[in-house]
């Protein structure tokens, strides 16, 4: 069954390789959008079973875009992974390693590492 | 017998021999002369009412001075009291000798004109005659034709007007204005006693005045006799014996109560020398007062200064390490996303490209310098957030040996021996473990990078009492308490000369491209510095680097 998965990242080139090498799997569709505050219109509309979620852009940061999303009953229960560039070598020992109730990916993030990650996330409940 | 009672016994013998002393009947007064005594039970004496300091009156009208005492003396000797008459001044007591209304004058120099209406007792009193000028005159014989003052009707009047001088005699009423006139060279001198003057000056004030010299002693003294009204004859013998009876230690009493000839010197003075000792007291109270004021405030500034210091480094070093923090962050972000794009290009394009061995390898060299750059990236941040520590209690000899053992790879690689010394008597360290790993796997990389080709990598640790503090001398470890020292050796080349005071610099680095980022030993410094200890890098004699740190130990200094 494959999962819905909506990318937010202001670099274009992440945005589309992530999505190339996740649908490659066979396991994800895949909508990307590079601004934050395209983020909750996008995923009103798309219905994500998951938003991996860049921490440091330009208009509207990860965080501001979380805290939205869980304001919204509708969009609430959405799971997020956060994906950041700045994390130190212990913070990502092991990968998508949880920062305060979060979980993050720390970039650059193998295909593999991604989906381990995005699994997990999925399995919880 | 004990002291107080024989102090007691000593003290009633004196007063007995006092007692005895003071009576008429030990005078050895004739029969005749107690009788006349009994027959004149009224004798009256003038003294000069300002006289000093041979006899005065104060305001009381109570009889003062030396003879004034003689009196008394005599009064006790004789069992009797004199009558005191009082006169408004000398004239005026010596007239009334004359006209016998008084009996007796007690301080009377004998002169040719006086013993013609008055009889004199032999003389108890003496004090040099003395010139004062406000001139210096080589001599007294150089006051020929001058002016000289005397007091009317004194001693040195009728001895003058008694001998044929060239002097003009200047008479005046007491000796204060007859000073007072010399002082301000009314008169060339006056001629006075030696007592009188100096009351007169140290009264007055006067400080113009010179002694004429006398070198043949023509003026002589003052010697006073108790002058006897010329018709009882009786009363001069019987204040002679009197006179006589007194002792030579009583007379010396009396001379010392009265006249101070010689200003005792200042440090005589009990006034002055207790104001000058509390002058002294005070200056070296307020003297030693402002050492230690000094000295604490030296002491507190040089304290300041210390603190100042000290905090101005964490600021700058803060600072450093906030700036650092920002840069790491922005390259991080700005380096990390292309990695993730080249990254994830490689997942990408691995699979759609052929199979062969040099792509696998082309493919393999881009994955490792991701790895690579990824690792730099890291490193930076690692050092840029090594602010917080979590401590607790451990055993910093685990943390060598569990540091060890993730090293062991390497080690065994490149056939590098370990050489452990580690102390069992070490106490308890309070450190962030995981930090402290950290920088021994730090340092055990550097040594093995060190020794490519075998060696031996030697750790000690131990209870240092201090004799390294000099070597590392650096202020927060000059204290007693002991250290803990750990030291890790190698036998590589060491460390260039001309790198020694680069290797805790951000990126510097000796090491081959892909083996060190440069950022190791900065961080090691940096854990080392939070853990308040210092770390030393030093080529050894034999050969090699040593590494050596010195921390603080638990609950000491």
């Amino acid at each position: 069954m494959t999962k819905r998965i909506l990318l937010v990242d202001d670099e274009p080139a992440i945005t589309r390789l992530t999505k190339l090498n996740l649908e490659r799997t066979g396991n994800y569709i895949v909508e990307t959008v590079n601004r934050g505050n395209q983020a909750i219109a996008a995923a009103k509309a798309f219905k994500p079973d998951l938003i991996l979620l860049d921490v440091m852009m330009p208009d509207m940061g990860g965080d501001e875009v979380s805290a939205l999303l869980k304001e919204n009953e509708s969009l609430s229960h959405i799971k997020i992974i956060f994906m950041t560039a700045i994390v130190t070598h212990e913070e990502t020992e092991s990968m998508g390693h949880i920062i305060g109730g979060q979980t993050y990916l720390a970039k650059p993030a193998s295909t593999e590492e991604m989906v381990d990650t995005i699994e997990k996330v999925l399995a919880q409940d | 017998m004990p002291h107080s009672k024989l102090l007691r016994i000593s003290s009633l013998l004196l007063s007995l021999l006092c007692c005895s002393n003071s009576m008429a009947q030990t005078m050895n007064l004739l029969a005749s002369e107690q009788r006349w005594l009994d027959d004149h039970p009224i004798i009256r004496i003038a003294p000069d009412p300002d006289f000093a300091p041979f006899e005065w009156l104060n305001e009381q009208g109570e009889y003062h001075g030396i003879s004034a005492d003689y009196i008394k003396l005599i009064e006790k000797r004789l069992g009797i009291q004199f009558e005191i008459i009082q006169t408004a001044n000398w004239a005026q007591s010596i007239l009334l000798a004359q006209e016998r209304k008084v009996d007796i004058l007690p301080a009377l120099a004998p002169t040719k004109s006086r013993k013609t209406y008055l009889l004199f007792t032999r003389s108890y009193h003496s004090v040099p005659g003395v010139v004062v000028s406000n001139r210096q005159y080589a001599s007294i014989e150089a006051l020929k034709g001058k002016k000289v003052a005397v007091v009317s009707r004194y001693y040195w009047d009728d001895v003058l007007s008694e001998h044929d001088t060239d002097i003009r005699i200047q008479r005046v009423d007491d000796t204060q204005f007859g000073i007072e006139l010399t002082s301000l060279g009314a008169v060339d001198a006056m001629i006075t006693d030696l007592a009188s003057a100096t009351i007169v000056i140290n009264q007055t004030g006067i400080n113009n005045l010179y002694i004429v010299n006398d070198p043949e002693k023509m003026l002589g003294s003052l010697a006073h006799s108790m002058a006897i009204r010329n018709d009882w004859p009786e009363l001069r013998s019987i204040l002679d014996k009197a006179l006589a009876d007194i002792s030579l230690e009583e007379a010396e009493l009396i001379r010392t109560k009265w006249i101070r000839l010689k200003t005792p010197p200042l440090w005589l003075n009990r006034t002055l020398l207790l104001s000058l000792l509390g002058t002294f007291l005070a200056i070296l109270l307020l003297f030693s007062g402002f050492i230690i004021w000094n000295r604490t405030l030296k002491k507190k500034v040089e304290r300041r200064t210390y603190e100042l210091k000290v905090a101005q480094e964490r600021l700058m070093q803060a600072e450093k390490m906030e700036s650092i923090g920002r840069l790491a962050a922005g390259i991080a972000h700005e380096v990390k996303n292309p990695l993730a794009i080249i990254r994830m290009g490689m997942d990408y394009l691995s699979p759609e490209i052929p199979r062969n061995r040099t792509n696998t390898e082309v493919i393999k060299d881009i994955s490792d310098a991701v790895k690579r750059a990824d690792t730099v990236i890291h490193g930076l941040l690692d050092f840029s957030r090594d602010k917080t520590l979590t401590l607790s209690e451990g055993d910093i000899n685990e943390v060598i040996r569990n540091a060890l053992h993730l090293v062991e790879h390497e080690l065994h690689q490149r056939n590098i021996h370990t050489k452990l010394s580690l102390s069992d008597s070490l106490p308890p360290f309070e450190m962030d473990a995981n930090k402290m790993q950290q920088v021994f796997i730090n340092l055990f990389m550097n040594s093995i990078h060190a020794m490519n080709n075998g060696g031996e990598l030697q750790i000690n640790s131990r209870l240092d009492p201090g004799h390294t503090e000099s070597k590392l001398g650096k202020a927060a470890f000059r204290s007693s308490s002991p250290k803990l020292c750990i030291e890790v050796a190698d036998n590589g080349p060491g460390i260039p000369a001309q790198d020694t005071g680069k290797i805790f610099e951000l990126f510097y680095t000796t090491k081959a491209i892909g083996e060190g980022s440069g950022l190791g030993l900065s961080v090691t410094r940096n854990i080392i510095k939070l853990h308040h200890g210092i770390i030393s890098i030093n080529n050894r004699p034999q050969g090699g680097a040593s590494v050596v740190m010195l921390f603080k130990t638990t609950g000491k200094d």
